[in-house]
């Protein structure tokens, strides 16, 4: 009797630490959009916005998405060495992973006016990735943890 | 078998609610549906044993083959 109500304790724990993975995960999405399009906004608003002074702004950023700490380190890298930066995916769609290779590819390459309304033309993009982001945390974050349990409660119920 | 198979249908049928609940808060009624629909292919899943042993006691006792 014992080793089975061990076995439950166990399997609901298991559930709920799977659904706090996934919760977690949703909420870093939903931050690294956030984050990505402050970046953006810190970026246009930086006065000179050339291929030189943007390894600058990039470590200037003090970023709390550790993925876009991760690609903007990446990216700096690259445009300092002069190699097409090799940016890391993290928990992004395909899609997600293209626009923001995209972003980060192309800061620095144009005008400092034109690279302003890029920036804006970006943020938009990003803005609804957030949105969608934020609101998938929000619906499914919140009961994942709670629906891993009962997972785990209902295996713990058909092992028994 | 014995009145094991009623608590387990029991607990089941509890989680299975509570989950669906769940589901339809976060606007998943398709899954909620879906997981409902599940609780009970796994609740027949047990008692379908119980249901062949009845069958068969009925065959049985009236005489019927």
């Amino acid at each position: 009797m014992t080793d089975k109500l061990l076995m439950a304790v166990c399997l609901g724990c298991l559930g709920a630490a799977t659904g706090y993975a996934l919760c977690i995960r949703l909420k870093r999405r939903a931050e690294y959009f956030a984050d990505l399009d402050d970046f953006l906004r810190v970026f246009s608003e930086s006065l000179v916005c050339s291929l030189d002074t943007v390894p600058r702004v990039i470590g200037d950023y003090a970023a709390r998405s550790p993925l876009l700490a991760k690609q903007l380190g990446e990216c700096r890298e690259a445009i300092v060495s002069g190699r097409p930066p090799e940016l890391s995916r993290g928990s992004l769609t395909e899609r997600e992973a293209a626009l923001v290779r995209e972003v980060l590819c192309g800061l620095g390459s144009r005008s400092a006016e034109s690279e302003r309304a890029a920036a804006e033309n970006y943020r938009r993009k990003i803005g609804e990735y957030g949105k969608l982001a934020a609101d998938k945390y929000a619906k499914l974050g919140r009961s994942a943890v709670k629906l891993g349990f009962l997972a785990g409660l209902l295996a713990a119920v058909l092992c028994w | 078998m014995g009145i094991d198979v009623i608590f387990r249908i029991a607990a089941v049928g509890l989680i299975t609610a509570m989950v669906s609940q769940i589901l339809k808060k976060s606007d998943k009624d398709e899954i909620a549906t879906l997981v409902t629909l599940v609780g009970l292919i796994i609740v027949l899943l047990l008692v379908v044993d119980v249901l062949s042993e009845l069958f068969v006691t009925l065959q049985s006792v009236f005489g019927a083959f």
